[in-house]
């Protein structure tokens, strides 16, 4: 004869109550095979795209910063238009109204220098790649003082950042530039921006009226229209990675819920499901405690 | 004579409904043991429709009761008893043949409602727990009470609601076969000896044997579920904080990296949570060390329990053959034998050969661990490594079973661990041949090639690389160094953008020195690597994952079939050798037939006699 274990009854609740302890509709890989393997994928991505999203927040807030110094920029480029027009004018003749246009433009370079450093969480944002001021100026760098005779703008005005633009990664496989270079916007050394201020400088001193008019106004101009464009640049970069950034926050959410759907238990289904147990099994034990007939015990007594 | 025809038709109107009501009892058991399946099926679904079932045959049960009582009422008034007499004092008053019918309606009787009883108290009982774990289940949901407790337990085995389910283990068969077997037969009623036990001891030993077989393959089952489900809880897979988790978590300081490289902090969290990472591959490996020696340890307990039963059988033969029982009869012998015997099958999968002289011969493959009364020792094979197999005491020979628990356990440690350990090498090797690939691509803050940043050959020992640990400024984050002399820092993080996109592809590029990644490495590492393709490290381990939830689900299902299938086979075992009712009903019946015609017989007979007698009287 046999001594056999009867089966642990399952009763039917062993998963119900784990998803009720848990609120997961599964809780460990062989509950769910398929849907393991599922949430495990869907939540990598999950991470991957609130990266994205944080990237593009940090590529965003770059640019932002880079477009607010590049019109301030293009203000102060305007004031020198206005310093160069009113110099070449014969009603500024005047020799100490002329010393004072060309220390207003000297001043103006240098605002623009500063404007140049801007600062973005610790790192300038016009040196592209390299942590470093764009523009360094100091005792190493050349004298950038048109004044004196030692005055070297090729060294002085040297851009010392990196010509690639910072990347931020904002979707799988995709990069996009969050910042653009100094050299693009301000140039370098003898050609660069604050070079040319410094000759306008020169030229409202000396009242040299056909520089003024001619070659300083083109140039001015042109670097005008450098910085406009450099600013539309960032602008246009700006609502792509604020696309991006929307486009990412989407697809987490909707993978969120996706998971969501396969991992949470149906709280309801589940407590009906319970409840239902429940009175079952509450009928079900009336009915047992009355198989045995009194009467009939007794008959057979 | 109309005396005695009235007497005859009011004790067969008893007898009659005594059999309705026997039936009655017959289908009433009937219906619990479907109850109980269901209940023990965890079929809570149709739990509703079985108790309906059972009332409504309560409820006929109820109205035969009444009918009984008016007829017992008729005959106590017939015989002189007291109202409402009990069947013994029924069966002693009534003459033969009714006297002995009515004893054996009683016996049978008190048989079936002792069934009823057993079951209806066994259903109740696991009833009231199915009910008390829905309402505490419920209770909790609704706020009124505490979480449930969960199904499983670090061990892996379920845990037991308040009190367990333990007291559910009924013994089947605790009657020994010489109480039961012939508890009619034994009666002194002519034609009851029906020579039932020839055919008997036939289908019990084809069933016996069916049985061994079962429990054999139920022992298999269960072991791989109990090491599976173990594999599993070291995984903590679906869950924020498993090795996935940990790698997503990774990518993403990569990419924060990639927006900083030059921030120490960025650089300090990509080499913490690559520590963090790393050990949780050597904690899931070793876990899954110690799992495989556990199992092995628990084999080799296992054996020395399985040389014992086996030394035992062969004790018990020898004394079955003899025929001498010092304190015990031979058949309790043989059923202690059959008792080992099953425990032997449950933990090898045997196979039993009865031999014409009561003995059994247990044999493995092709050798016999007990032959008549010698039985053989088994023993692990000593080599302390995967794969196990069993080495027998004779010839030292190996075998592998193929069922029981230890082939199971043998499968855990011999097929599982081991392919489940390869898949995590896997995991850790393509986690450190594609992030060290692109560091061979990328420079650091000081402008040098960038060091391997893990070092290690497999799961086991991936670590971070300790150059990287002391100083994480050192990681190759950026695509090309600074120019010479150059005092700004790198901000360009291409490289460590790359490393945090490694994930969006199914396959990565490896980098594979001969040997592993050798420890306390530099970047001269780099040389003698050769460039490959694998799978990326998230995939593999969701790959991993998926793969044991797969074989434990499939285990899983099996076991239930197979715990099924035990149960009926088990089920079947006992009405052979337990009370064998249907046996006994389809006896009595033709006993009731022949009563009854002999009944007629009288009473036609009686009749005849009397239109005789008031022929001649008249």
């Amino acid at each position: 004869m046999l001594i056999v274990s009867e089966m642990e009854p399952d009763l039917g609740i062993t998963l119900l109550k784990e998803q009720a302890a848990s609120g997961k509709a599964f809780n460990h890989p062989s509950d769910n095979p398929t849907g393991t393997s599922e949430v495990l994928s869907m939540n990598a991505q999950i991470g991957r795209f609130q990266q994205y999203a944080t990237n593009a927040g940090d590529g965003l807030s770059r640019l932002q910063t880079a477009s607010g110094a590049l019109n301030s920029v293009t203000e102060a480029l305007r004031q020198v238009q206005t310093d160069v027009l009113s110099g070449a004018n014969a009603a500024a003749s005047d020799a100490s109204d002329r010393h004072a246009l060309s220390a207003d433009v000297l001043s103006i370079k240098q605002t623009i220098l500063g404007y140049a450093g801007t600062i973005h969480n610790k790192k300038p944002v016009f040196s592209g790649t390299y942590g470093t001021t764009p523009y360094p100026q100091g005792s190493t760098s050349g004298i950038s003082d048109p004044e004196s005779a030692s005055y070297d703008p090729a060294a002085a005005y040297a851009y010392a950042g990196s010509t690639i633009p910072l990347s931020r990664v904002v979707a799988p496989g995709r990069s996009v530039h969050a910042s653009v270079t100094g050299d693009q916007v301000f140039g370098s050394g003898t050609s660069s921006v604050f070079a040319l201020l410094d000759r306008i400088s020169q030229d409202l001193a000396n009242r040299n009226t056909s520089a003024l008019n001619g070659s300083d106004l083109t140039q001015l101009h042109a670097a005008l229209s450098t910085v406009t464009q450099a600013a539309e640049n960032a602008g246009s970069l700006s609502a792509a990675i604020t696309q991006d950034q929307t486009n990412a926050n989407d697809t987490m959410s909707s993978l969120q819920d996706q998971v969501g759907n396969i991992t949470d238990a149906n709280e309801d289904q589940v407590a009906t499901k319970l409840d239902l147990a429940e009175a079952s099994y509450q009928a079900a034990l009336e009915t047992a405690a009355k198989t045995i007939q009194p009467s009939l015990a007794q008959f057979l007594s | 004579m109309a005396f005695g025809q009235q007497r005859d038709h009011l004790l067969n109107d008893v007898s009659t409904v005594l059999w309705r009501e026997r039936h009655l009892l017959e289908l009433l058991v009937f219906k619990l043991e479907e109850e109980r399946l269901l209940l023990t099926a965890g079929k809570v679904r149709w739990v509703n429709h079985a108790s309906r079932e059972v009332e409504i045959v309560l409820e006929q049960l109820r109205a035969a009761e009444l009918f009984r009582a008016v007829k017992v009422e008729a005959a106590a008034l017939e015989f002189g008893l007291e109202t409402c007499p009990g069947l013994r004092s029924l069966s002693q008053a009534a003459p033969e043949p009714w006297s002995s019918i009515f004893s054996r309606h009683r016996q049978a009787c008190l048989e079936l409602t002792g069934e009823v009883r057993d079951l209806s108290e066994r259903n109740r009982q696991m009833l009231a727990k199915g009910r008390d774990a829905a309402r505490e289940a419920l209770n909790w949901l609704t706020g009124k009470g505490a979480p449930p407790p969960q199904g499983y337990t670090a061990s892996g085995a379920p845990t037991q609601g308040p009190g367990g389910y333990d007291e559910e283990t009924i013994e089947l068969g605790a009657v020994p076969a010489t109480q039961t077997i012939g508890s009619y037969t034994n009666d002194k009623v002519p034609g009851c000896g029906v020579a039932v036990e020839g055919a008997d001891y036939v289908t019990d030993r084809f069933r016996q044997s069916q049985s061994y077989t079962e429990q054999g393959n139920l022992g298999v089952l269960s072991a791989q579920q109990s090491g599976l489900q173990a594999v599993q809880l070291h995984f903590r897979e679906p869950s924020s904080n498993g090795i996935s988790g940990q790698l997503t978590q990774y990518w993403q300081d990569w990419s924060a990296l990639a927006n900083n490289p030059s921030d120490s902090s960025a650089q300090a969290t990509v080499v913490q949570d690559g520590s963090n990472l790393a050990s949780s591959l050597n904690d899931t490996s070793s876990a899954l060390s110690t799992l495989s020696q556990q199992t092995a340890q628990n084999i080799t307990l296992m054996l020395v329990q399985v040389n014992q039963e086996a030394s035992q059988v062969a004790s018990l033969n020898q004394s079955i053959s003899r025929g001498n029982a010092p304190t015990s009869s031979v058949e309790e012998l043989e059923d202690q034998r059959d008792q080992l015997v099953s425990e032997l099958s449950r933990q090898l999968g045997v196979i039993v050969v009865n031999n014409p002289d009561g003995t059994v011969n247990v044999s493995l493959g092709s050798e016999a661990i007990v032959s008549g009364d010698i039985s053989q020792a088994l023993s692990l094979t000593t080599s302390r490594a995967a794969p196990y197999s069993l080495e027998w005491s004779k010839d030292k020979s190996t075998h592998q079973p193929s069922g029981g628990e230890l082939a199971g356990m043998l499968d855990v440690v011999n097929e599982y661990i081991p392919s489940y350990q390869r898949n995590l090498d896997q995991v850790a090797q393509s986690l450190m041949g594609s992030v060290n690939y692109l560091m061979s691509q990328g420079y650091d803050q000081a402008g040098n090639q960038g060091a391997p940043f893990f070092l290690g050959t497999g799961a086991s020992d991936i670590e971070v690389n300790p150059v990287l640990l002391a100083n994480p400024a050192d990681i190759g984050a950026n695509a090309s160094p600074l120019p010479a002399g150059s005092s700004a820092t790198n901000e360009d993080g291409t490289v460590a953008a790359e490393v945090g996109e490694l994930p969006n592809s199914q396959t990565v590029t490896m980098s594979v020195p001969a040997g592993g990644w050798p420890q306390g490495g530099s970047a001269s590492a780099w040389t003698g690597a050769t460039t490959t393709t694998g799978v990326e490290p998230d995939v593999a381990h969701n790959q991993l994952v998926a793969g044991i939830g797969q074989a434990a689900a499939s285990v899983n299902n099996q076991l239930t079939d197979q715990q099924a299938i035990t149960t009926n086979v088990s089920s079947a075992l006992q009405s052979a050798t337990g009370l064998n009712a249907d046996q006994e009903l389809t006896n009595m019946v033709m006993y009731q037939n022949a009563y009854e015609a002999s009944a007629k017989f009288i009473s036609t007979v009686g009749a005849t006699l009397q239109s005789l007698i008031s022929l001649v009287n008249g």
